[in-house]
């Protein structure tokens, strides 16, 4: 609790803020250089012990200065003052060596300013993220572990790979525009080196491409985790992010590339004439200056001077002539209608024909279900009879033969009834004769 | 075959290709409407097809219509197109002749100054590109104004500055009929033809000091 509250009254700004804090912390350039040998002696090996002694830094102090500055420059001062947070001093041994904020202090620069990891590297460390990942995975701790310790060491180099690409980019192309604007002939060979400065960029961005494609592994490793913890959760949500970002910049640096490396070599053309760029400025002048407007219709048009010839950029198209028949103009003649003329007894005639198609439909379902509901009762139909009952009642032949074929096929179909025809016993009625036929109720 | 002369028979050797059929007859309208073809995006099976049949269908060209079918390669990726202005102007029969309007031509020469000769590698947005024309080169502004806007005000003013817009606009539409450049939203490419535009006044621009020298 005390820790926290105590945490909670540090206030990074005012303390930064302070005029001598600040100037401990961030050297001025003098310092910075002697600091930047210094850190760069000690990892070549020059120094023994990676220690050094104050005669070493004086020496160090004089090279960067004038016999003037020599003279008002105190350089036990300036020592004393690195002594915040760059160098410690041993009593025993009376020799300097760095701190722990001063190695970093110039560690961060270097990586910085030479894009530290190579893309191999970034290879490597991505895979032993994931297989890391990958073996914690079920253990809440181990994966805590993962995001604390293991990924917290790795994504800042991850970042700085990413600006360094987009930062070299802004060089190469400033280079050539820093010509333009000194009005200076950018030499054909500066423009080579741009060329190749952006060729080598794209492969290495080709790389680092490459090299964190095993980070989409991580992301989906990512999602599997389940957890209920607010801290996990918070720090996959932010791993998510990071690797969203660098995977989407390096996408971004590509097309920037792809959008740059065609002009580059188009350049070649107006740096190989020299004086055409100016010429070219002064044609516009020109024409600016001495083109006239002329009435053309309803609208004025740009006439250039006499000199300037007239361009033709293409080839009017011709208007294809189709010969194709308007049906508009010569329309298909109509056909002479044929007019019918009501005839009332015709009419009459199908109405009746209509009017009993529907009656006797009606009629022999009636029938149909006359002779079901009699099956029902009794058990058994005899149907040779009913078809004479019908022939009887109705008198028309066409009506009796549906009603009993249909109560037959119904029969037929239907399980619960057996169709029983007997072919050597006849039922008989005047001219018609009909094999016994029988249904029973199952 | 009774015509034994190679030199002769050479401009047909294209329509035996196996895709002449699918390329050459819109390839032939777009060449006459001024299209240019390089090897980017959806022109590259044109482009192809014009590189392999450079020989007969230069010669188809020249025969036929008496107009040069020309590859221009100025130190970058090479474009293909027919030049209307190299052969005798007699070929072209007067109906079927268009030119680039002046305004187009002014905006052309500036934009290739702004983007070429200044080397503004990443201005790729068409509004920024505007903005650039109206307002960093005063010395062309009272000329855009004069010609472009057809104004006669002496100050800077918001329907001049529009009208200078509007006529990029309408060049820039006319340059992608072109295939000089090509934009989507707010995005502009330039394409190597582009160089075209300068190449079209390869007559002129080497003397042009003296053309001037006479007006003063």
């Amino acid at each position: 609790m005390k820790e926290k509250e105590h945490l909670y009254i540090f206030n990074f700004i005012d303390e930064i803020s302070k005029e001598d804090i600040y100037s401990q912390l961030y050297p001025s350039k003098k310092e910075g250089i002697v600091i930047a040998h210094l850190y760069q002696r000690i990892k070549s090996g020059r120094y023994e012990n990676d220690s050094f002694t104050a005669e070493d830094i004086h020496f160090l102090f004089d090279e960067t200065m004038n016999e003037e500055e020599k003279r008002v420059f105190d350089v036990k001062g300036r020592i004393n003052k690195l002594q915040k947070y760059f160098l410690k001093y041993n009593e025993e041994t009376q020799l300097y060596s760095f701190q722990e904020y001063g190695i970093k202090f110039c560690r961060i620069a270097e990586e910085t300013l030479i894009g530290s990891l190579k893309a191999t590297e970034i290879k490597i460390i991505c895979s032993q993220l994931k297989q890391k990942l990958r073996e914690s995975i079920g253990d809440e701790n181990k994966i805590k572990e993962w995001f604390t310790i293991h990924f917290k060491n790795f994504h800042p180099n991850l970042k700085q790979q990413i600006d360094f690409l987009d930062r070299q980019i802004d060089e190469a192309v400033e280079k050539l525009r820093n010509d333009t604007l000194a009005e200076k002939q950018t030499s054909l060979k500066l423009l080579q080196t741009v060329s190749d400065d952006l060729f080598d960029i794209q492969e290495k961005n080709d790389e680092l491409r490459s090299a964190f494609s095993e980070t989409y592994s991580i992301s989906t490793l990512l999602h599997e985790i389940e957890t209920e913890q607010e801290e996990l959760l918070e720090h996959i949500k932010h791993t998510h992010r990071f690797f969203n970002n660098v995977q989407s910049r390096l996408r971004n640096t590509n097309k920037r590339l792809d959008r740059i490396q065609p002009k580059i070599r188009q350049l070649f053309f107006t740096l190989s004439q020299p004086e055409y760029s100016a010429k070219i400025d002064r044609l516009i002048r020109f024409l600016l200056k001495y083109s006239t407007l002329e009435k053309k219709g309803n609208d004025k048009e740009i006439v250039f001077p006499k000199e300037i010839n007239t361009k033709i950029t293409n080839y009017k198209r011709p208007k294809y002539l189709l010969l194709d028949r308007d049906r508009n103009l010569f329309p298909t003649q109509a056909k002479p209608r044929k007019k019918y003329i009501r005839n009332p007894e015709v009419e009459e005639l199908s109405k009746a024909i209509l009017q009993k198609a529907f009656d006797d439909t009606e009629i022999i379902e009636n029938w149909v279900s006359h002779f079901f509901t009699e099956l029902q009762k009794s058990k058994a139909l005899d149907i040779s009879q009913g078809f004479f009952s019908v022939l009887k009642k109705t008198n028309d032949f066409t009506i009796a033969t549906k009603v009993t074929f249909r109560v037959i096929e119904d029969a037929h179909n239907n399980e619960k009834y057996k169709v029983n025809i007997d072919k050597t016993g006849f039922v008989k009625n005047e001219n018609t004769a009909l094999w016994k036929t029988m249904i029973f109720q199952k | 075959m009774e015509n034994n002369d190679i030199s002769e028979i050479e401009y047909l050797n294209f329509l035996q290709e196996e895709d002449a059929i699918q390329h050459f007859g819109k390839l032939d309208y777009l060449l006459k409407d001024g299209m240019h073809f390089q090897d980017h995006g959806d022109q590259i099976p044109y482009y192809k097809f014009l590189r392999k049949n450079k020989k007969s269908m230069k010669a188809f060209y020249h025969r036929f219509y008496g107009i040069a079918l020309k590859e221009e390669n100025k130190e970058s990726d090479s474009y293909f197109f027919l030049d209307f202005n190299d052969s005798s102007r007699g070929n072209i029969p007067q109906p079927f002749r268009d030119v680039l309007k002046n305004d187009f031509i002014i905006i052309g020469l500036i934009m290739y100054k702004v983007l070429h000769s200044e080397k503004n590698l990443e201005l790729t947005s068409i509004g920024k590109l505007k903005e650039t024309i109206r307002n960093n080169y005063q010395a062309f502004k009272p000329g855009l104004i004069k010609l472009i806007a057809q104004s006669t005000a002496d100050k800077d003013n918001f329907d001049d500055d529009e009208a200078i817009d509007n006529a990029i606009d309408r060049a820039l539409r006319q340059f992608r009929k072109l295939a000089w450049l090509d934009y989507k939203g707010d995005t502009f490419e330039l394409r190597a033809s582009f160089h075209r535009i300068i190449t079209l006044y390869e007559d002129i621009i080497p003397k042009i000091d003296t053309v001037i020298e006479s007006y003063q």
